[in-house]
């Protein structure tokens, strides 16, 4: 659906975009991260044909971008980070400007208007003025905007920045019922927890290159850490010994009862841990392995670690 | 023109609640109007400061002296009062990002600048038009004024603000070069109040600077036919004015 290959973007001496590559496919939401300024909205901005590049190749939907721009923008919803509209607008106006632009009809703009405006719970603010309305109203009007001419792929930057957590939800489902219409998702975020719940797939970009691409479920099995946390129910000091003893156990912390234990064959330790420790007559009251966030994971591929 | 009748609309919905064209008419308006009453309360002015009202004598009395210094303030005063108007229907939408939206779903930079030209220019003409025309009637009401006909008056008033509509033009290209307003305007008030009069010196030159249609204007009747190469000169410059603003707008970088 969308693939690029080695593109760059220089802004006077500073390259941006060092040559990235990446591949999205149908219906899938990708989720692009990165520092400020590591090139997010430039990418975006290249990919959706509002900013020219130097050099590389971007199909979109199987046609070349370069050429193509005006065929695309047909099937590209675009929502910038801090969308501006027209202060002196009212929103149901606006809506009816972009679908004039878009090319649709009367009837069409009066159906498509309501739809969006009840998708995006503006229906009783549609009559205000725009510059009347909050940052995160606005927001939620960009994203009407952005879906009006049903777009096949839908870049989205920093979508949920100015939303409160009601609103946030509400985005994060829209966003999932898009995908279920097989509505291919370029979203940008630095709230990681909602790439968590919604994103198929991730790139961090880092000093204008993609340090990772990966599947979010085999990303985080990869940086699972081959970490335990164990409660006992009464002091577990005299443990420490005995399980060091074991050849796959590499560091025991204990505070108390709570016991962390590092190892460094997580395989091993999965299959002989359980049998280790019911050996011991001090029962245990909880049992967990630690999950690596997407933060953690974000900071460690950021800081090269 | 595709996306254009879209384009127009929001123009003349913008002009509805920001008043642009409305204080344009009105400023026009008033400056015509004071024109009148100035000269006919000048000498009681005079005299009640102790100065002789004969000195009155020294200033163009008749009915196309109060037309002219009527057309010496707009092109001064007047200038300035359209080109701060204006400029922030373009700058705005460049400097604020206005038309990033509208972009991304497909809109059209040639539609954007011309539904813009087109409103203002067609504001200016009927501003300037209705400007004449007030203040050529108060001017008949207070001193009596026969001779100069309306078409004379109207036909003065248009090349006039064919001058404006082309600093509209240029006020448009060098706001998209220069992306802020301010900056653009004072460059369109130094062309017009310096490097014009200034060019208009060489002979050379003379006959195809639009500041000519100024001096053109102020003689009331004249050859169309003799005005072909200032009108000429002037379309061509309007028209790569304008070619420039689209051409800059298509290629800019959003960042």
């Amino acid at each position: 659906m969308i693939e690029v290959k080695n593109l760059q973007k220089q802004f006077g001496k500073h390259h941006v975009l060092k040559g990235i590559d990446f591949t999205i496919n149908s219906g899938e939401i990708y989720g692009f991260l990165g520092q400020n300024g590591a090139g997010k909205t430039t990418t975006m901005n290249i990919l959706t044909g509002l900013t020219s590049y130097r050099e590389g190749d971007i199909m979109i939907d199987g046609l070349p971008l370069q050429g193509n721009i005006e065929k695309l923008q047909k099937i590209i919803g675009y929502l910038p980070e801090d969308p501006q509209f027209y202060p002196y607008m009212k929103g149901i106006e606006y809506l009816e400007y972009i679908g004039k632009i878009s090319g649709y009809s009367r009837e069409a703009i009066d159906k498509r208007n309501q739809e969006l405006l009840h998708l995006v719970n503006l229906t009783e603010a549609s009559t205000r003025k725009i510059g009347g309305y909050s940052r995160g109203m606005r927001q939620r009007l960009g994203l009407a905007v952005s879906v009006y001419n049903h777009p096949k792929i839908l870049f989205l930057d920093e979508p949920s920045s100015a939303l409160d957590p009601q609103g946030r939800r509400e985005l994060l489902d829209i966003i999932l019922g898009l995908k279920d219409e097989n509505t291919t998702i370029f979203l940008s975020t630095h709230i990681l927890s909602d790439v968590e719940k919604i994103c198929d797939r991730i790139a961090i970009l880092h000093e204008g290159t993609i340090h990772l691409e990966e599947n979010l479920e085999t990303l985080q099995e990869q940086y699972l850490q081959p970490v335990y946390e164990i409660q006992w129910e009464g002091n577990c000091t005299a443990l420490k010994e005995p399980l060091l003893q074991q050849p796959w156990v590499d560091k025991i912390n204990i505070n108390h009862n709570h016991m962390t234990l590092y190892v460094h064959d997580r395989k091993k330790a999965q299959g002989q841990l359980l049998e280790v420790l019911s050996g011991f007559s001090l029962p245990i009251i909880s049992l967990s392995l630690k999950r690596s966030s997407l933060e953690d994971i974000f900071v460690k591929v950021v800081n090269g670690k | 023109m595709k996306n254009f009748s879209a384009y127009f609309k929001k123009e003349f919905l913008e002009n509805l609640r920001t008043y642009r064209l409305l204080i344009l008419v009105v400023a026009y308006i008033l400056f015509g109007l004071m024109e009148p009453i100035m000269y006919r309360m000048l000498p009681m002015i005079l005299e009640s400061e102790g100065f002789d009202p004969a000195m009155m004598g020294m200033m163009d009395t008749s009915q196309q002296g109060l037309l002219r210094s009527y057309m010496a303030n707009l092109s001064q005063i007047g200038l300035i009062v359209v080109t701060l108007t204006v400029m922030g229907t373009l700058a705005q939408e460049l400097q604020r990002k206005y038309w990033i939206l509208p972009r991304s779903k497909g809109g059209n930079a040639t539609a954007l600048v011309l539904s813009k030209f087109l409103l203002y220019g067609t504001g200016l003409v009927i501003a300037t038009l209705l400007g004449f025309m007030v203040n050529n009637f108060y001017g008949r009401v207070l001193f009596e004024y026969t001779g100069l006909d309306l078409p004379g008056v109207l036909q003065g008033g248009l090349l006039f603000a064919l001058y404006f509509i082309f600093l509209l033009s240029l006020l448009f290209f060098l706001i998209s070069i220069i992306q802020k307003g301010i900056p653009s305007v004072l460059l369109t008030l130094f062309v017009s109040f310096l490097v014009f009069p200034l060019l208009n010196n060489f002979n050379a030159l003379q006959n195809f600077l639009p500041y000519g249609l100024i001096e053109e204007s102020a003689k009331f009747f004249f050859d169309w036919s003799s005005l072909g190469p200032v009108l000429g000169s002037t379309l061509v410059l309007t028209a790569l004015c304008l070619f420039g603003t689209i051409r800059r707008i298509k290629t800019m970088e959003i960042l």
